[in-house]
């Protein structure tokens, strides 16, 4: 594919308006681009036809890194600015070169080719690929007797990639490494059989035998311009002159050297659903669907030894969009009971069942302003995440402390889900003199191996305000900026104090500009109530901070 | 002595429950509270109600740790109102990397986080901050208690609002006035089997030291020096 780059881009483009959904599944794209009224296909054409190249940004040169065939006819080369390119097409248009993305939709296509051979392997690594222009090799041993013959299946790969709108140069070859040069020199559609490897070869240039640009321009210089020169060269001495890769090449594409290929690792989803006759909107009923669904996803994890990591529910209505819950779980999991609880807590507070006196559900969405009294068509499962579940060899006696762990982690997971992230909190001591700074709270995360004991004062109270709340003090004697506590005013109750202890004077942090200072004293009041109250000294106004 | 069998190829410990004795009830290793409590059960409800407005929280701390120091296991406190401050907390004693907060924003969530806590086995102690519960809620976190073996501590208001109750002990906590190190509580126990209902006991904690301890309240409260216990770390 010598402008895979430049394609993907294009389907992005032509795509990414309004069907999303195709750029993730190409086979739709097929059926969707001949059923597309007329016009749009032009309109498409005169996008594509413009001249497009794809820049790598270097600091602050542009440089162009692809070159679409049609910006190539105006001259335009990799490796020159997109100022020099403007020059030369002032109707150039340009994006940025992305490999990374190239690479996961080169990925996403060899998924997609495994239609035509069950071994679909990609290029051996991202580089290479870039290097010698992107390409997938098709193991179609055998499988040619499905498609009706060799030029049939030819056929019909070539039309898959016209439909796809990707331009490909195709080849069969019995190596890996000849089928490339014949591609990559421009044969498109050859078919060569085990004995005209060689004679096939001959005529090309080495470059396509993928080995890297400086061998190539040393064979250059030498004058051996295709790779039957360099065949008839001394095997013994390739090596010592042009590192082992030159040679390495050449016995893979003959086939002296063997050359695996990796096949796309097959990813099947995990999924389970169910259609129902008619609306269901009874809760046992759902509950026991979910059971089932639970039971059939559990099948499919155990036999990969695996545990889901989220979940995602879907529960169709024959009304309005479906409601969607993703349940994330904290660690691996494929225990039975714990999936249902948790696919129950979701349900439950986001759909907000209500059980009437008939036990029938109501579901109203909190984002939507009307109730729905309509139960649902068909439910979905699906496991998007899994992990390998290790197993691990507990110790005999502490069997009940890893039960009571294991049910701790399920119960966050069901907080975390009822009641949110912000709501299941953990505390932390900060070594800080401001009362408000000494602890922060972040959401709950698995514990530490090794927790470490934290130390706290024993001077500090109980409950501390959210924010302090200003109250009127009489301070003894009176007109004195320094004098303690005799009675404050809270709520409008005046309550006297027994006795006050302090001051303890906390300076602000003036280095990031609070200058203010503060004087708590903790007083009791007649009723035994202890207070942490604060004077700021700069405005001489008092706070309640806190009690004991 | 632990016995192994293996029998179908199954390892099975048996005199499990012998090797580990699961204890009903915990104490707070203060012999006055204990004895007038008849002792703190374990998979049950305690109650701390408080007046005006006062929240019992340092006899909640208390309790909790004595929970915890029996059990083993979490602590989950109920903030709703995020008044609690941690580091007073970890003035009790109580290992803050074993505290889980829960600050819900809904008050309709706070009697489900609190059953569903109580459920769970690895928790050892809840303590929570409920003002209105129903017969039934009352009854549903007693029977989660019991059913999960954690001790639920649940401050409320006293009066006709926390009329409802299902608890295995109700405590009525007042504060007293104290000196100036020494912080004191009257605790009155209002229900209760096996415990004394209706005495009380007084709670007292030195503010320097760290000790706290409890005794029986007399005449002169200085003549009666019952031992001390040392809170903090």
């Amino acid at each position: 594919m010598p402008q895979w780059p430049i394609d993907r881009l294009n389907r992005g483009r032509r795509c990414g308006s309004g069907h999303e959904q195709e750029t993730k599944h190409p086979e739709g794209e097929s059926a969707n681009g001949r059923n597309r009224p007329f016009h749009a296909i032009e309109n498409q054409k005169s996008k594509i036809e413009r001249p497009l190249v794809l820049i790598d940004t270097i600091a602050s040169r542009r440089i162009v890194a692809v070159v679409s065939a049609e910006a190539r006819q105006f001259g335009i080369r990799e490796g020159l600015t997109l100022a020099e390119a403007r020059a030369l097409c002032p109707s150039l248009v340009h994006a940025p070169h992305e490999p990374e993305n190239d690479w996961k939709a080169l990925t996403k296509l060899a998924r997609w080719m495994r239609r035509f051979s069950p071994i679909v392997a990609l290029p051996d690594c991202r580089e290479a690929a870039q290097q010698a222009g992107f390409h997938v090799f098709l193991d179609v041993t055998g499988c040619e007797r499905l498609f009706g013959g060799l030029y049939s299946l030819l056929e019909q790969v070539d039309e898959a990639f016209r439909s796809l709108r990707i331009s490909a140069r195709l080849a069969i070859a019995p190596t890996p490494g000849a089928a490339f040069a014949l591609a990559f020199s421009g044969r498109h559609g050859v078919i060569v059989g085990t004995d005209q490897v060689r004679e096939a070869l001959t005529s090309l240039p080495p470059i396509a035998l993928r080995i890297c640009q400086g061998i190539a321009q040393s064979l250059h210089h030498l004058g051996l311009e295709t790779i039957g020169q360099v065949l008839a060269l001394p095997r013994e001495a390739l090596p010592a002159r042009f590192g082992p890769e030159l040679l390495r090449r050449i016995e893979q594409a003959l086939g002296l050297l063997p050359e695996p290929l990796e096949p796309v690792p097959h990813h099947a989803p995990i999924c389970a659903g169910m259609d129902f006759d008619g609306v269901v909107d009874s809760l046992e009923t759902i509950w026991l669907v979910f059971k089932q669904l639970i039971a059939r996803v559990i099948i499919e994890l155990a036999r990969r030894e695996c545990g889901a990591r989220k979940v995602e529910l879907r529960l169709h209505r024959s009304d309005g969009r479906p409601i969607v819950k993703e349940i994330h779980l904290s660690r691996p999991t494929r225990n039975a009971a714990s999936l249902f609880n948790l696919m129950r807590c979701a349900t439950e507070s986001g759909i907000e069942c209500r059980m009437s006196g008939s036990g029938k559900l109501t579901c109203a969405q909190p984002a939507l302003d009307w109730h729905i009294p309509a139960g649902f068509t068909s439910i979905r499962l699906r496991v998007p995440v899994f992990e390998r579940l290790a197993h691990e060899q507990l110790p005999l006696m502490e069997q009940e402390l890893h039960d009571a762990q294991a049910e701790l982690d399920c119960l966050v997971e069901r907080l975390v889900l009822r009641l949110g992230r912000e709501a299941v909190l953990q505390a932390r001591l900060i070594e800080s003199h401001i009362p408000e700074h000494a602890c922060t709270v972040v959401p709950f995360a698995a514990p530490a191996r090794n927790p470490q004991s934290a130390t706290g004062h024993s001077s500090r109270p109980l409950s501390l305000l959210p924010a302090p709340r200003e109250i009127g003090v009489m301070v003894s004697p009176s007109d004195d900026r320094d004098g303690r506590p005799i009675s404050f005013t809270l709520n409008g109750r005046p309550h006297r104090v027994v006795f006050a202890t302090g001051p303890e004077r906390i300076a602000g942090q003036w280095w990031i500009g609070h200058h203010k200072t503060r004087d708590y004293f903790t007083v009791e009041t007649e009723s035994g109530r202890r207070l942490w109250i604060f004077r700021v000294r700069e405005t001489n106004r008092w706070y309640w901070h806190g009690e004991y | 002595m632990q016995v192994v069998s293996c029998y179908l190829g199954k390892l099975q410990l048996t005199e499990n429950k012998r090797l580990k004795p699961v204890e009903r009830m915990f104490h707070t290793g203060m012999e006055a509270l204990d004895e007038l409590a008849g002792g703190f059960p374990r998979r049950s409800v305690h109650e701390l109600l408080g007046e005006d407005g006062y929240k019992p929280g340092f006899a909640a701390g208390i309790l909790a740790k004595a929970a915890l120091h029996a059990a083993g296991g979490w602590l989950v406190w109920l903030d709703g109102d995020r008044r609690l401050y941690p580091p007073g907390l970890a003035g009790l004693g109580i290992d803050l990397s074993r505290l889980i907060l829960l600050r819900p924003d809904k008050p309709g969530e706070q009697v489900w986080a609190v059953a569903e806590c109580l459920r769970c086995k690895g928790v050892a102690a809840v303590v929570a901050a409920l003002d209105r519960l129903s017969r039934i809620e009352a009854r549903r976190l007693q029977l989660a208690a019991e059913a999960g073996g954690s001790t639920g501590i649940l401050l409320r208001p006293a009066g006709r609002i926390s009329r409802e109750y299902a608890a295995a002990r109700r405590w009525l906590v007042r504060p007293l006035p104290g000196q100036r190190t020494m912080q004191r509580w009257n605790l009155q126990l209002i229900h209760g089997h096996g415990g004394r209902v209706g005495q009380s006991v007084i709670l007292e904690a030195n503010r320097e030291t760290g000790h706290v301890r409890a005794y029986a309240p007399v005449a002169d409260r200085q003549a009666e020096q019952g031992p001390a216990m040392r809170i903090g770390a």
